[in-house]
C-alpha cells in the first residue's frame, strides 16, 4: 500500500487531528538515541514513517494494528521516546508510529492493595509525584523518569536506581492491558499470585513493541520512607574491591535501595568533586527505620571485612547530594542535543550487560583490555569505564560508559565509533556467559547477537512471533535479527 | 563558475614534538595537517557546489608529496579537482617565493575567485592571498566572515567583514581573491566511510619544475631572502594540579585562586 492509500485509510480509522504528518516530527520519530549525533546533525539516513498516530483507547489501537497487519504495514509503539538501542528507529519505507500521547491518565491509586493502574502514555514522574502526596512511592527510578513512559518502561523491562530493594519493572508489574496486531486486546488481571500456567505478563514485559501495543499497566506502589534514608560511599583502591562489598552485602541477605561500584574512569567524571582519582563503592540505605539501620550496619560490616582495599569513608552528603541531581529531564536531552549540533561531541554511550559474581569482573577486564588493544580509534577515546549499579543475589550488572572525539561525519559516528565498542562489549560479554543487555533491550543495535544471547531458547522467542505477529508488522528489526537491514543501516552495506 | 581554493598544509603540532631537537623543521617526517581556516575556504566552495553542482571547484597547495592522502581526502568529498604544486627545488621556499610559485600556475588556469583561510595556524595572518593577488593583479579581500550567496550568480558579488568597530559590506567582482574566516561558518566535512577508498586519482595532478621552470636560484632556500634557522615546538605551560578537600581550607584556597585570577 502507499503512502497516500494508508493516510486516507487512518483517516477512515481515527480524528484528523489524530494523524502527524509533520515533517520534522516525522524526522524526530525516525530513530532514537543510538544515532543521537546523526540526528542531531540532520544526517539519519533511515526512511521517515509516514504518519504518527495518536490512538485514544484500546479499541482504536485495535482498529489500527488490524489494518496495518491485513495490509503489512510496518508499526512502532512509541512512548516517552528515551529508548537508547535503535527500538524506536524505522527500517521499512511505509511505517506508522503509534504514540501513546492520549494514554494519559492515572486511572487509580489504590494505596490499600499497594498498587496503581496508569494508562501507557503516563510519565513515570507524573505517578511519582501523585504517589508521594500520599507517602507512596512507585520505587522505579531509571535515570529517565522525568522522561520515560509506563508504556516503554514496560516494553523495555526497564529498571531503576533503586531496583536492590524495589526490583526491576519486572517485579512491579501485576497485571495490564495489551492489544495485538490482529486486533485482539487481552487484560491480565491484578492478582497478588497465580499458578495458572506460565507468567504470561512475561510476554509483554519487554516485547519491544514486537509483538503487541501495550494500553494501560497495573503496578505495586511502597511506603515511602525519606527521613530514614542514609548513604555511604567509600573510596575503594579498584573495581573488584567495590564489586565484593557489593556481593556481601547481598548474599548476607540485605537489600539497599542503591548498591554501586564505579571504576575510577567513570568515578572520575561523576564524582568529580570528591573522587580522588580512585575507585568509589556507595549505598543507599531506604524504608521503615529498623531495617534502614540493619542494612547500614550490614553495609560496614561489609566493608570492615574488605577494608584492605578501601582508601576512604566520604561523606554522605555528598552522594546524597549527587544522587538528587541525577535523572535526566527533558532540558538535559535538548541541551545534548543543542551541543551536538554546535560542536562534533556528544555525552557519550553506555551499554549495559550482566553476569554472576564470579564474571563480571572478568568481563569487565576483558573488554577494557580489548577496546583499548583492538579499537582502531582507541586513541580518540576521552573516557573508558564502567560501574555495576545493579545487584542480585547471584551476580550484578556492568554499566560501561564511553567517549570519544568525533573525528568522522555524523553518517558514520556509530559505525567507526560507537558500534565497533558496543560490539566488543556484546561479544565478551557473551563470551563468558553473561547477558548482553541488562536494561535497555535489544532494540535493533544488538538484534545481530539475539540468537547468541538465548542460544537454544531462541526457539521460544521466534514462536512468540511467529504465533502474535505471523506477518511482522510489529516493529519490524527489533530484537528479531533482519539481515538484510543489518548490513544496509548499521553496516552501510548496500 | 570556477573556484580555486589555495590551501596550505601546517606540520601538525603533535608529531612536531619529534623534529624540535634538531631546531630543525623537517616536513616530510611531520604529519601535517590543513590550515584550519583554509578548512573554512573549502567548507564554503563545497557549500556553494552543494546547491549549484555545475559550480568547479579546484584545490592548490605548495607542499610535499606526502600531504597526497590529505588532498585525495578533500577530493573524496566533492572538490572536482586537486592540484599539487610540488618539486624538491621548492622546499624551503618563503612565502613570497611560494606565492611566486602558485602565482605561475595560476596564472596558466582560469578561475572566477580564489578562495583561501583569511589566517594561517596559530592565528596569524596567512600572508600568502596578498602576495599572490598582487602578482595576478587581482583585488584581495581579507577577514571576510559572511557572503552573500545569491550574489554569485551575478558579476558582483557582496562580502562582509568584520572590522575593529563595525561591520563592512564590500562589492567586488571577479577575478578576486577571497579571504575567509571561520565565521563564515562552514566546516570542511568528513569524507564518508564509504567513500574512503574511492579512487581519485584521475583528479589530481601534481605540477613540478619541468611544468613551471624556475631557475634553481630563483626558489627554494635559494630564491628566499627569509630563511628558517630554527624552530622549536611550543612547550605547553601545563598548570600544576592541586586537589584540596570540601573542609573550609579547600573552600578558602579555591576562593582565594578565584580571586587572584579576578574571577571574583
Ligand atoms: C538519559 C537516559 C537515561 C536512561 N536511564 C535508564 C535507566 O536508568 N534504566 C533503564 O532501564 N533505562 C534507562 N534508559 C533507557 C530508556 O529510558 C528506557 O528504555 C525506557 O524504559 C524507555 O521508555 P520510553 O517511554 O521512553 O519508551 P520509548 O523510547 O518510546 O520506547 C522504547 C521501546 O518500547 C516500545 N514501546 C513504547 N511504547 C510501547 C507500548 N505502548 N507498547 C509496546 N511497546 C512500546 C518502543 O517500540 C521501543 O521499542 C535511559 C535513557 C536515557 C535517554
Amino acid at each position: 500500500m502507499d503512502k497516500n492509500s494508508v493516510l486516507d485509510q487512518l483517516n477512515t480509522l481515527v480524528t484528523a487531528d489524530q494523524i502527524n504528518t509533520n515533517t520534522d516530527d516525522l524526522y524526530e520519530a525516525s530513530a532514537d538515541r543510538y544515532k543521537k549525533y546523526a540526528y542531531a546533525r540532520k544526517a539519519l539516513d533511515v526512511p521517515a514513517p509516514v504518519a504518527i498516530v495518536y490512538p485514544k483507547n484500546a479499541e482504536e489501537v485495535s482498529a489500527i494494528l488490524k489494518f496495518c497487519n491485513e495490509n503489512e504495514i510496518n508499526v512502532i509503539p512509541r512512548a516517552g521516546m528515551t529508548a537508547t538501542e535503535g527500538g524506536l528507529e524505522n527500517w521499512k519505507p511505509v511505517t506508522i508510529v503509534l504514540d501513546t500521547k492520549f494514554f494519559d491518565k492515572i486511572v487509580k491509586i489504590d494505596t490499600y492493595n499497594s498498587q496503581a493502574t496508569v494508562q501507557a502514555g503516563v510519565p513515570l514522574q507524573v505517578l511519582e509525584d501523585e504517589l508521594r502526596k500520599v507517602g507512596y512511592t512507585t520505587g522505579h527510578s531509571p535515570q529517565s523518569k522525568p522522561v520515560a513512559k509506563y508504556g516503554g518502561l514496560v516494553a523495555t523491562r526497564s529498571i531503576g536506581q533503586f531496583s536492590t530493594l524495589y526490583g526491576g519493572i519486572e517485579d512491579m508489574v501485576v497485571g495490564l492491558e495489551c492489544v495485538f496486531p490482529n486486533g485482539h486486546v487481552s487484560r491480565i488481571k491484578n492478582v497478588s499470585r497465580r499458578a495458572g500456567g506460565p507468567d504470561i505478563r512475561h510476554i509483554v514485559i519487554g516485547n519491544e513493541g514486537t509483538l503487541c501495543y501495550i494500553t494501560e499497566v497495573t503496578i505495586k506502589i511502597f511506603k515511602y520512607y525519606p527521613e530514614n534514608n542514609k548513604f555511604y560511599g567509600y573510596l575503594t583502591k579498584d573495581i573488584e574491591t567495590g564489586i565484593k562489598i557489593l556481593r556481601e552485602v547481598m548474599v548476607n541477605g540485605f537489600r539497599p535501595s542503591v548498591a554501586r561500584a564505579y571504576s575510577e574512569e567513570d568515578a572520575a567524571q561523576h564524582f568529580y568533586h570528591f573522587h580522588e582519582g580512585k575507585c568509589i563503592v556507595l549505598f543507599m540505605a531506604e524504608g521503615p527505620k529498623g531495617i534502614v539501620e540493619a542494612t547500614g550496619t550490614a553495609i560496614e560490616e561489609a566493608v570492615e571485612q574488605f577494608k584492605d582495599g578501601i582508601i576512604k569513608q566520604v561523606d554522605s552528603k555528598l552522594i546524597e547530594d549527587w544522587f538528587n541531581h541525577l535523572n535526566w529531564s527533558q532540558k538535559h536531552i535538548d541541551d545534548e542535543y543543542a551541543e551536538m549540533r554546535a560542536k562534533d561531541s556528544h555525552a557519550g554511550y553506555t551499554t549495559e550487560i550482566s553476569a554472576d559474581w564470579e564474571t563480571i569482573p572478568t568481563i569487565y577486564n576483558a573488554v577494557i583490555n580489548r577496546v583499548r588493544t583492538e579499537f582502531d580509534r582507541a586513541d580518540e577515546i576521552t573516557m573508558l569505564g564502567g560501574h555495576s549499579s545493579h545487584s542480585y543475589l547471584n551476580g550484578t550488572n556492568m554499566y560501561f560508559v564511553y567517549n570519544y572525539t568525533i573525528n568522522c561525519a555524523p553518517e558514520d559516528e556509530l559505525l567507526v565509533y560507537h558500534h565497533p565498542i558496543q560490539k566488543i562489549i556484546v561479544e565478551e560479554t557473551l563470551k563468558y556467559g553473561g547477558s548482553m543487555c541488562h536494561h535497555h533491550g535489544i532494540g535493533k543495535y544488538r538484534s545481530e547477537w539475539t540468537l547468541e544471547e538465548h542460544g537454544t531458547a531462541y526457539f521460544m522467542l521466534e514462536k512468540l512471533k511467529e504465533a502474535f505477529d505471523p506477518k511482522g508488522i510489529m516493529n519490524h528489526g527489533t530484537i528479531f535479527p533482519q539481515p538484510e537491514e543489518v548490513k544496509k543501516y548499521i553496516y552501510q552495506q548496500d | 563558475m570556477r573556484l580555486v581554493c589555495v590551501i596550505g598544509f601546517t606540520p601538525d603540532k603533535q608529531s612536531f614534538g619529534d623534529n624540535h631537537e634538531k631546531q630543525k623543521l623537517i616536513w616530510q617526517g611531520c604529519r601535517m595537517k590543513l590550515n584550519p581556516d583554509d578548512g573554512y575556504a573549502l567548507g564554503f566552495a563545497l557549500h556553494l557546489k552543494k546547491q549549484n553542482p555545475d559550480l568547479f571547484i579546484e584545490v592548490v597547495t605548495m607542499a610535499p608529496l606526502s600531504v597526497t592522502p590529505l588532498v585525495e581526502n578533500i577530493l573524496r568529498v566533492g572538490v572536482d579537482r586537486g592540484t599539487l604544486v610540488s618539486d624538491g627545488i621548492f622546499a624551503g621556499s618563503d612565502t613570497a617565493t611560494t606565492s611566486r610559485i602558485l602565482g605561475k600556475y595560476l596564472k596558466s588556469i582560469d578561475y572566477d575567485y580564489l578562495l583561501a583561510g583569511s589566517f594561517g595556524d596559530d592565528s596569524k595572518i596567512n600572508q600568502l592571498p596578498p602576495q599572490v593577488s598582487e602578482l595576478l593583479n587581482i583585488n584581495y579581500i581579507s577577514g571576510i566572515s559572511s557572503i552573500d550567496e545569491d550574489t554569485f550568480s551575478s558579476s558582483k558579488i557582496l562580502v562582509e567583514v568584520e572590522e575593529e568597530k563595525a561591520m563592512a559590506t564590500y562589492e567586488l567582482s571577479a577575478p578576486a581573491f577571497l579571504g575567509l574566516t571561520e565565521k563564515c561558518g562552514h566546516k570542511l566535512p568528513y569524507v564518508r566511510l564509504k567513500d574512503s577508498r574511492m579512487d581519485v586519482g584521475h583528479r589530481l595532478q601534481v605540477i613540478d619544475n619541468s611544468v613551471l621552470g624556475f631557475e634553481e636560484r630563483e626558489v627554494g632556500p635559494k630564491g628566499s631572502l627569509t630563511k628558517t634557522i630554527s624552530v622549536q615546538a611550543l612547550r605547553k605551560k601545563t598548570a600544576q594540579q592541586r586537589i584540596v578537600g570540601t573542609d573550609s581550607e579547600g573552600i578558602e584556597y579555591v576562593y582565594n585562586f578565584l580571586k587572584e585570577k579576578r574571577f571574583i
